[in-house]
């Protein structure tokens, strides 16, 4: 089930209505429907995918319990990897499989002896990726003796299984998440509002923006040897916006989902178009994954500490392997070590943590030196986003030669000035509330009276409405 | 909770009204004539009346007699062009109507469109037997589509609104306005009709059905059904100046079947089909193209 689909719209409202009206106060009857209501959300795609799910929750349920059981810590080792592999081994069969048989191929190939294979038709299971990250998460931590482990299971396949955050995240930590399960929840009209109000900007930002930019970033990628220098720009642009909006806007209805059953989840978004340089960008861009591999990839590889030779090889190896994760391509590979080479330079010259206050904090607008530092830094991330969205090295490559060797002298293909508006529209609220957690948040301060807000809010109800692009998935659903 | 429930439920009624108000500003729905049952049974249109279609893209207008589209200078010499939504064709602007076409193109007759959606193979007879006591014409073609054949027969399963033929009593069952003020209730809200077609729910039974939605019979029950119902049109009506125009994706076996009853007809010869239609996929509808194309071919037949 999507988000922004007819079926989501009922299902949401039955799921709401049962949770507050019959089960209020019950919260272990409450944690029963959200994990009745998950599998339903889930298995909506595929039941098939039912069963990695319930499995992973149980491996990883047991293997919680077992490690509260024991102290002999090279038996807690051998759960921990048991754990490890079990989840990560999904993952590398379901997303991996046929990417390291076709390189392994190649290889051989190359060096003389060309060996046969058949790749499998393996469906890739909708947010694989999300869940396995939580549940290994949730090990790592109960292994570490950060986290005392679940003992109820239904609590436990909850949190697994939550379906705001299932399929795309925010990729939640366990210490955060589990324990909003345990404890009862109050309905919090204000926190339903804010919800609500995320659910609204989140949809506005999916269908309005992105599925149209994804409409032109699709045509010029897919054609790129027809159009001109200046429009192959505009293609990158269109992609850009398009990911943000869609990643972003889906991070919002997850939020805004799960604020309407009572449950804070963690920022995913703080307009990373905004920032000044890449390492600030890299504090804003999908803030849940960043902060997954610095704790438990990052830091444990010995982090920023050490020689500069450790600083560049865990710079590496967390932007290459975070890449990876996106996706068995080459392309996202190279994505990530990209944004390696553009982090290294702040990273040694001690840099990176020069840009932590809000952007233009009390002011309008930015100062000349700030506006030029965003300007360059998106430029970057532009950049990079043409190999995230290129289907294979050659065509990235072929793409970036004519971007900057092509016509520079007129853009061949119309871009709707609807379109045009909506962007400017979307940076300029974004802008006025980039101190806040997103675009339309806490409208109040801005917009004191109601019927201001409600305009706004029907504003953005037509626009869902009647400048919907056409329907697209969820990229993030594909990771 | 009651305080948020009650705000929820004051913005939904404040946006659907906005919804309402933004799509008939910008006309985003068809906007559906009204129907009435003449004292012969023939349904049609009430008369005068005019619309949008889609976008408000064009408008559509319900002469004077009650059909879509202008009518002709005089009733003399005069030729009708009998079908369902294909000639009674909303979709597109009025200059592409067969009739507008064929009047401007063919002096010597007055043409005269009578077209309206969900009209069946018999009650193109019925309309035609109607016709022919009231304006006396001299030819009358008939458009037809495979799928005209099936929903006309009784044995098929009742349809309301349209008229049917009962084969084994070899009775006419004229239809009946089905559910007149839920339609136009249903259909003067703009917003549940916008989400009807975006969201493809079939609300009521529609008039601007999709043409492949019709299709639910299958291909041999097509050839028996067209089979018995010109068995029966040519018993019982007369037919000498009548001439079935066959859509051009009519099979063979259907137009054998016209053949075998003496039944005049002719069918449209397209070279390329999808260029005819008004979109991909849909069969029954075409476009300008389409229509000035088989324009040609009826003038040519003509002369």
């Amino acid at each position: 089930m999507i988000f922004n689909s007819l079926d989501f719209a009922i299902f949401l409202p039955i799921v709401f209505a049962i949770y507050w009206f019959f089960l209020k106060g019950k919260t272990k009857s409450q944690n029963i429907l959200l994990l009745f209501a998950s599998y339903i959300f889930y298995g909506w795609w595929d039941y098939r995918f039912l069963t990695l799910i319930v499995f992973s929750t149980l491996v990883d349920y047991t293997i919680g319990i077992s490690l509260s059981k024991t102290s002999v810590q090279s038996k807690r080792k051998v759960l921990l990897w048991i754990s490890i592999l079990v989840n990560l081994g999904f993952l590398g069969f379901f997303k991996y499989y046929n990417f390291f048989l076709e390189n392994f191929v190649d290889a051989f190939t190359f060096l003389g002896y060309p060996i046969n294979s058949n790749s499998l038709n393996i469906i890739l299971p909708v947010g694989i990726s999300f869940y396995t990250f939580q549940t290994l998460s949730y090990t790592i931590d109960v292994y570490k003796n950060r986290l005392a482990p679940c003992k109820r299971f239904i609590e436990f396949a909850a949190f697994v299984s939550f379906f705001p955050q299932l399929v795309a995240g925010p990729i939640e930590r366990a210490t955060n998440l589990l324990p909003q399960f345990y404890k009862k929840r109050v309905f919090n009209s204000l926190a339903a509002r804010e919800g609500l109000r995320q659910i609204l900007w989140g949809l506005f930002k999916k269908v309005v923006i992105a599925d149209n930019c994804a409409e032109y970033a699709n045509i010029i990628f897919n054609n790129s040897a027809e159009y001109s220098g200046v429009t192959l720009f505009v293609g990158a642009l269109m992609f850009t916006f398009q990911i943000y909006c869609d990643f972003s806007g889906y991070s919002d209805i997850a939020i805004g989902t799960s604020k309407l059953f009572g449950f804070k989840l963690m920022r995913n978004f703080a307009y990373p178009y905004f920032s000044r340089d890449i390492a600030e960008f890299w504090r804003r861009w999908h803030i849940s994954l960043s902060t997954w591999f610095r704790d438990y990839l990052y830091i444990p590889l010995g982090g920023s500490r050490g020689g500069i030779w450790i600083k560049i090889r865990n710079t590496f190896i967390i932007f290459i392997v975070s890449g990876f994760w996106h996706g068995a391509n080459w392309t996202f590979i190279v994505w990530g070590a990209l944004n390696a080479i553009y982090f290294l330079p702040l990273l040694l010259t001690n840099n990176n943590r020069k840009n932590l206050d809000s952007i233009a904090q009390g002011k309008i607008l930015p100062s000349l030196n700030e506006f030029t530092s965003i300007l360059i830094t998106f430029g970057f991330t532009v950049l990079a986003w043409v190999f995230f969205r290129a289907k294979d090295m050659s065509s990235a490559i072929s793409y970036l030669t004519n971007m900057f060797t092509g016509d520079f002298s007129n853009v061949t293909i119309d871009i709707p000035i609807q379109l045009t508006l909506f962007i400017l529209f979307l940076f300029f609220i974004e802008w006025i509330n980039r101190e806040r957690n997103f675009g339309i948040s806490k409208l109040e301060k801005i917009i004191p009276f109601t019927s201001g807000r409600w305009v706004l809010y029907t504003f953005l109800v037509l626009s869902i409405l009647f400048f919907a692009g056409e329907e697209q998935e969820f990229i993030y659903f594909q990771f | 909770m009651k305080n948020f429930i009650l705000r929820l439920f004051i913005f939904l009624i404040i946006a659907l009204v906005s919804v309402e108000i933004y799509i008939r500003m910008n006309h985003l729905t068809i906007d559906i004539p009204q129907r009435t049952i003449n004292d012969q049974g023939i349904q049609a249109y009430k008369s005068n009346q005019t619309g949008y279609w889609s976008k408000g893209a064009h408008t559509w207008q319900i002469n004077a007699e009650g059909w879509p589209g202008k009518l002709p200078q005089s009733m003399n010499h005069l030729i009708t062009l009998i079908g369902d939504s294909h000639i009674e064709n909303f979709m597109n602007p009025n200059e592409c109507n067969l009739g507008t076409i064929l009047n401007n193109e063919e002096m010597r007759y007055n043409f005269l469109e009578v077209g309206r959606s969900g009209a069946t193979f018999i009650e193109y007879l019925e309309i035609s037997k109607y016709l022919y006591s009231k304006y006396n014409p001299e030819l009358q073609f008939v458009f037809v589509k495979e799928s005209d054949f099936s929903e006309s027969l009784l044995q098929r399963g009742r349809r309301q609104d349209v008229t049917q033929v009962n084969l084994k009593e070899r009775k006419i069952i004229d239809g009946e306005l089905k559910n007149p003020a839920l339609k136009k209730f249903l259909y003067s809200i703009k917003t549940l009709y916008f989400f009807r077609s975006a969201l493809d729910i079939d609300i009521l039974k529609l008039p601007f059905r999709k043409g492949n939605q019709t299709k639910s019979i299958k291909e041999d029950k097509v050839r028996e059904d067209a089979q018995k119902l010109l068995e029966y049109v040519a018993s019982s009506y007369d037919t000498k100046n009548i001439l079935f125009f066959l859509h051009p994706e009519t099979r063979e076996e259907i137009v054998d079947v016209f053949d075998q009853f003496n039944l005049q007809h002719y069918k449209f010869n397209a070279k390329n089909n999808l260029k005819w239609r008004n979109s991909k996929n849909d069969v029954a509808h075409w476009n300008c193209f389409g229509f000035q194309e088989a324009a040609k071919q009826i003038i040519n037949l003509i002369n």
